[in-house]
């Protein structure tokens, strides 16, 4: 703790930050513009100027930059003084020389940070009469919208997507009044991070171009706190609603997992809740219009009536809450996760690896402060972008222990990145194929998946001897192995990371026992194991069988439920089609109409995450609650209503036919289910109230809310009531704020603060700037390691891949945009997906007689498709990779022998 | 160059009566261009290669008087970086052309020293004589005018940097001189200077 005199008053504030931290910390409001909490300090935009002194007799003191000052014990300051506040002022003038007057119809108006900046500093006129330089502004892709002409130059847009993010197509141009940021040539920004640009810039030069279809003011969004569901990392977002259309996600920062970033799925793939393929209405197979929600529940309970027999498939992509009902109505011994065979075993081996130990899960904030990373097997930013971001930031935590040494301080971001210049610590990579993470490694390794779980095998047995060591020659040199283990060894804080992304056992128990390796070697080793889907950990933490067996279980004739899952994803389009054959009635709860719900019988209409609350669990274990954001339109509900609903109307489930709210629904999983106990504690419940109100989902300012429905009624309806959640739908209750009353961290549905309009107005609600929330980052983690942990994995290493002469191994690849289901059905998601392709190796083209961007076939035991062809040149010999979840891959079981040949044959 | 916002720099700065090559125009070095970026690239780790990025814009600038958008991807290329890492230098340093420029460029410093010791003049001298305004090419295409910023012979003011050479303590008539003397000798004018630039 250091004293600090502000405006003649003390204040004790944390060692080692600035004056702007500590002055925002303690609740001042401070203008600034360069300035970021995750990118740092440059004290480019002189904007956060304060008056400093030399002691209490110094009375003139001299202007120093907040944000480039340290806040050492007894620094005097002052934010009010005259001359601060006239410098600051022209400052905020300068700005605004060449900044248009345009916010009337700029998408940024009312959430602009810089809006709110020239507010705090009261620079009202515009002196300057000249005219005001432009550009050409760019085509970024769909994603970023790109106006130049608004533009102050602070340069927070190239230090997040250079420095912080890694990209390399962006950058400034030009100098002086004529600095321009973009990309050499119009075109497709690369990072899949850029969307971030959108909250990074503190005004209107990069917007979200998917709110551009359907804008809506911030103030005139109706949100709610939400989890993404496109990727198992589970980051916080606030959804926006207005007339029923979700408009956007924005990022809400969760210390512990996604901080104040999010990848370009999460922020961009919301848009399949408002696309053509909703279910809004139960459908009957064979009626041509919507059937009544009473008859199709009638018609779908009246076999369930009849006894035992049904089968209910659960989902890893639908909430803990949804999954739970389906087993209470089909019974435990017939609720099958709904994962594939092969994705059930390894996501229960990850559940397994996690409860048993020793390493405890790597949360994002523990990748991102990790100092040694081991990555084996995990392509990370396509299939948990997020995780990528993090490790990127890892690998500056060792060099910056160099620049402590030379007492620079951490925030002063210019000064560290002088000293460490490219250093950059140990994070190694293990994978089949290069990946975008490759250019910050210390080493890549590119070998077929039993030869990474080969390497892992040999790091671990160099970390402990007790490890077993592969036989015979390896894909990676002795050294390296040596260097990778010592590196994670000295590491203070080492990670693994792995995943079930390759499908392969060997690489997950390989990265185990280097973890447990770590572990013995009392290294307090943490461990990331990426899984598929939003709530993979969850669907697997229920119990339940896999898909094979339930196919198995199921007797003919038998009616089989479908919860939330498109089953020719999971198992191919064969064995599901043989599956809807065998069973008798077909229902599929689901909110969007997939190949599975066209074959149904009878359709339910679900809510997606916007429309019901629900409970997610994330790789790290982490159960979180998404809340509902509107009441969808048509007979849409939660999963979980419309599962009771058939209990009550088949007189099954027992005391779940009698659930009325969510609280209901979890409190009986936490009873039923230890491993759940506290996911009732996940949020606050729905009698919790603030100032003995419930907290409003509306902001202060939502408009026309009279006459938002005037084509429909003059009157005014009532508003809908919320039984799940502690919210409410309109601006009715409290409005979230920071202290002395802040919501509690789970239930804030969007941050503001007086004077503080923009996304900025997070630093408010944080215990320091930059830290957890007040109250504890949202989320509760269900799986912590036993004690003392489990003994390591018993048989050998793998024997080497051995490549074929005449078939390939296939193993599957991930596409960021494309390989997740309900992202893809976002237009602007789609429009970067790949088409279906399989990837092989120079020398492998060249063997199989193919040409890049031609066609190939794969012909495999579980059938022949069609795939194009893509040049990878890291691929290892013998191993193609094939594109999975794309648009026109029909499913294949991955790793698998193929032939492959070109199409051209065929014919 | 003015900072006048009325002013579009683009239509003015560097016109030449030449042809632009098309955005698209592949660039190639020459062998002997090649093989001298080859040199230096030597100097520098595999990994750096980006440490080359200057000299690399040089010698296109050297082969074909201007840096074209192909010329800036053929130059990532080289040096495995992207082609907005090349734009981000190529766009920030007055040195470097975007757009075709006679055969010497006269680049007049107009900091301080040299303009208290009567740069203004100097330009005034030289737009009589070449009948052209700071920024512009003149119609032969021989010479092109810019005024610039420092060029760090401030005890030498006022200076006029022609190419790679400097040519310092220039008044007026000194500055007509050397112009005459460009068109009649060509290169070997510039062979009299003070300093010139090291060769890359």
């Amino acid at each position: 703790m250091a004293t600090i005199f502000i405006d003649q008053r003390s204040y004790d504030v944390p060692d080692g930050m600035n004056l702007l931290d500590a002055s925002l910390t303690l609740g001042f409001n401070l203008p600034y513009f360069c300035w970021h909490p995750a990118l740092g300090s440059v004290g480019a935009c002189r904007q956060c100027a304060v008056k400093q002194f030399r002691d209490e007799k110094d009375m003139r003191g001299r202007l120093v930059m907040a944000c480039m000052t340290a806040a050492a014990p007894n620094t005097r300051i002052s934010i009010d003084d005259p001359d601060a506040r006239e410098f600051r002022k022209s400052v905020g003038e300068w700005l605004m020389v060449h900044h248009p007057h345009d916010c009337p119809v700029c998408d940024e108006g009312g959430e602009c940070h810089l809006q709110d900046m020239e507010v705090m500093d009261q620079q009202t006129y515009r002196r300057y009469r000249g005219l005001k330089r432009t550009f050409r502004n760019q085509d970024l892709g769909p994603f970023v919208n790109h106006e130049m002409n608004r533009c102050i130059q602070c340069y927070r847009c190239v230090r997040f997507y250079r420095d912080y993010a890694g990209g390399r197509d962006f950058d400034a141009f030009f100098l002086r009044d004529r600095v321009f940021f973009g990309r050499q040539s119009d075109g497709v920004l690369e990072s899949p991070f850029s969307g971030n640009l959108v909250e990074v810039c503190p005004t209107g030069v990069f917007t979200d171009k998917t709110l551009k279809l359907h804008f809506t003011r911030k103030w005139d969004e109706r949100t709610a706190p939400s989890i993404c569901v496109h990727c198992a990392a589970g980051c916080n977002t606030i959804a926006g609603e207005r007339y029923g259309l979700l408009r956007r996600i924005r990022n809400r920062f969760n210390g512990e997992v996604n901080g104040y970033f999010l990848c370009d799925r999460g922020r961009y793939g919301y848009e399949f809740v408002n696309g053509p393929r909703r279910v809004r209405a139960p459908r009957i197979a064979g009626r041509a219009d919507a059937a009544a929600p009473s008859d199709a529940v009638a018609r779908a309970a009246s076999p369930l009536a009849g006894g035992s027999g049904a089968i209910g498939i659960g989902s890893p992509r639908a909430s803990l809450e949804a999954n739970f009902a389906l087993r209470a109505l089909v019974g435990p011994d017939r609720f099958c996760s709904g994962m594939g065979a092969a994705e059930h075993r390894l996501v229960s081996e990850v559940l397994r690896l996690l409860q048993e130990g020793p390493a405890p899960a790597a949360s994002l904030h523990d990748a991102a402060q990790a100092d040694a990373v081991l990555v084996l097997g995990e392509d990370v930013t396509n299939t948990a972008p997020m995780l990528a971001l993090a490790l990127r930031q890892s690998v500056r935590q060792q060099p910056m222990k160099a620049a402590a040494a030379l007492r620079i301080p951490a925030w002063d971001d210019t000064a560290v990145r002088n000293a460490l210049q490219d250093e950059r610590g140990p994070l190694y990579i293990a994978t089949v194929a290069a990946t975008p993470l490759d250019d910050v490694a210390a080493a890549t390794m590119h070998a077929a998946p039993d030869d990474l779980a080969r390497i892992g095998c040999a790091i671990a047995h160099a970390l402990d001897q007790a490890a077993p060591s592969p036989r015979g020659a390896l894909a990676a040199d002795a050294a390296l192995v040596g260097r990778i283990a010592g590196a994670l060894r000295a590491a203070e804080r080492p990670l693994v990371v792995a995943g079930v992304s390759l499908a392969s056992q060997a690489v997950l128990d390989a990265a185990a026992r280097v973890a447990h390796a770590l572990h013995a070697a009392g290294r307090p080793v943490r461990i990331a194991l990426v899984v598929p889907e939003c709530n993979s950990l969850g669907a697997a933490m229920l119990g339940g069988c896999d898909l094979d067996d339930a196919t198995a279980l199921l007797w003919p004739g038998s009616p089989l439920i479908v919860l939330e899952n498109d089953l020719p994803r999971r198992c191919g389009a064969d064995r599901a089609a043989r599956l809807f054959e065998r069973a008798g009635e077909l229902v599929v709860v689901d909110h969007t109409l997939t190949p599975t719900a066209e074959r149904a019988t009878i359709v339910l209409p679900a809510a997606t995450f916007a429309e019901g609350d629900g409970t997610y669990v994330n790789g790290e274990g982490r159960a979180q609650r998404a809340f509902q954001v509107f009441v969808a339109g048509g007979d849409v509900q939660e999963s979980w209503r419309w599962l009771r609903d058939l209990m009550r109307a088949s007189g099954r489930g027992g005391a779940a036919a009698a659930w009325e709210t969510l609280d209901d629904v979890t409190g009986a999983l936490a009873r039923e289910l230890p491993a759940f106990a506290a996911v009732r504690d996940v949020a606050p419940p729905a009698t919790f109230r603030i100032a003995g109100t419930r907290i409003a989902r509306e902001p202060a300012r939502y408009s026309g809310r009279t006459a938002r429905d005037a084509n429909v009624t003059v009157h005014e309806p009532e508003p809908p009531g919320d039984p799940d959640s502690a919210l409410s739908f309109t601006m009715e209750g409290f409005q979230a704020q920071p202290p002395p009353a802040q919501p509690p961290s789970a239930l804030i549905p969007r941050f503001w603060a007086p004077g503080w309009n923009s996304v900025q107005s997070v630093n408010y609600y944080q215990t320091v700037v930059g830290g957890p929330l007040r109250g504890g980052d949202p989320g509760l983690r269900l799986i912590e390691p036993a004690a003392p942990g489990a003994p390591a994995a018993a048989g050998r290493a793998p024997s080497a891949f051995e490549p074929d002469d005449r078939d390939w191994l296939c193993v599957p690849m991930y596409e960021i945009f494309g390989s997740e289901e309900l992202s893809a059905l976002a237009p602007s998601v789609a429009a970067l997906a790949p088409r279906a392709y399989v990837a092989l190796n120079d020398g492998d083209l060249h063997r199989a007689g193919l040409r890049e961007g031609g066609d190939a076939v794969v012909a495999s035991a579980d059938g022949t498709c069609r795939l194009q062809v893509r040049r990878v040149a890291s691929l290892p010999p013998g191993v193609a990779g094939i594109g999975v979840g794309l648009q026109g891959a029909p499913w294949m079981r991955l790793p698998d022998r193929a032939r492959i040949h070109p199409a051209e044959r065929d014919r | 160059m003015s900072f006048h916002a009325k002013m579009a720099y683009d239509a003015t700065f560097q016109k030449s009566a030449r042809e632009l090559a098309p955005d698209d125009a592949p660039f190639a070095y020459t062998p002997e261009n090649r093989a001298r970026l080859d040199a230096i690239l030597e100097r520098y780790p595999a990994d750096r290669k980006r440490s080359a990025v200057l000299p690399a814009l040089y010698l296109v600038q050297y082969q074909q008087g201007y840096i074209t958008p192909g010329a800036m991807r053929a130059v990532a290329e080289a040096l495995a970086i992207t082609p907005a890492d090349v734009e981000d230098v190529v766009s920030y340093y007055t040195m470097f052309h975007t757009r075709p420029v006679g055969k010497y460029v006269l680049n007049v410093c107009r900091t301080l020293s040299c303009a208290v010791n009567g740069a203004g003049r100097v330009v005034e001298e030289l737009c009589a004589k070449l009948g052209i305004r700071p920024g512009e090419t003149d119609p032969t295409g021989t010479f092109t005018l810019v005024e610039v910023e420092c060029l760090g012979a401030c005890d030498r003011a006022p200076v006029v940097m022609v190419n790679d050479a400097w040519h310092e303590c220039l008044d007026p008539a000194a500055a007509g001189r050397l112009v005459d003397d460009l068109r009649a000798r060509g290169e070997a004018a510039l062979s009299g200077c003070l300093h010139k630039v090291e060769e890359q």
